[in-house]
């Protein structure tokens, strides 16, 4: 992989671990594995489960919401 | 009387009849076994043997008297060698701790947090390897530090 994209395996981790805590690394890597429609599928999922936007990081962006939920 | 080593198939009429059984010599001889939790089971047990005694098995010399098993084991074991064990006046093995220091329970293990490490171990060289993508987000570096010291 040249670059980071979203929607991917591992965009679907960073997503996923950062929205629901890095404790719940059980969940997480399988929710990460699901073949989401979009990433948007997958952020509507996020929002549903923690009342919440999806966190984590966004490399195409200067401005990502981090993991303490500030931005950056 | 004497014992027939070859009993016969079949027994003739009078005279000519034959032992066909063998003798008293097929059949296993008594045993008194010695230290039956009860008085007089010993005597009971050999009587009941020649009441019906066993087919003897071909070849086999008689054993010597078989003495009952005490239940517990462990009163059979030898002696404990204790020259390995310290004494108690020795010093103490543990010079670093206080008299005080209590034993320390080993902690119960989470279920949930072994099969997290499991999945954690199974899937953290994939993962780290993730992070030479260009463009990698901190956050998912941050992920991975963590899962990495979990394991």
């Amino acid at each position: 992989m040249n670059q980071w994209v979203e929607g991917t395996l591992f965009d679907n981790i960073d997503k996923f671990a950062n929205s629901l805590g890095y404790e719940n690394a059980g969940v997480i890597l399988p929710l990460a594995m699901i073949p989401w429609q979009s990433t948007e599928d997958r952020n509507s999922f996020i929002r549903a489960i923690t009342n919440k936007d999806p966190l984590g990081g966004d490399s195409h962006s200067l401005s990502y919401v981090n993991a303490k939920g500030g931005t950056k | 009387m004497p014992q027939a080593k070859k009993p016969a198939m079949t027994s003739g009429p009078g005279s000519m009849s034959r032992r066909t059984d063998g003798g008293p010599a097929s059949k296993q001889a008594t045993r008194y076994i010695s230290g039956m939790p009860n008085y007089g089971d010993g005597q009971e047990l050999q009587s009941l043997q020649a009441s019906a005694p066993m087919e003897a098995a071909p070849q086999t010399p008689a054993g010597p008297e078989v003495t009952a098993q005490p239940q517990d084991q462990s009163q059979q074991a030898g002696p404990v060698d204790t020259s390995a064990l310290p004494g108690l006046t020795d010093p103490s093995a543990r010079p670093w701790e206080h008299v005080t220091t209590p034993a320390v329970l080993p902690q119960p293990v989470d279920p949930r947090q072994q099969e997290n490490n499991v999945l954690i171990g199974r899937y953290l060289p994939d993962l780290q390897a993730a992070l030479d993508i260009p463009g990698v987000p901190d956050s998912y570096r941050k992920f991975v530090n963590y899962l990495s010291k979990q394991v």
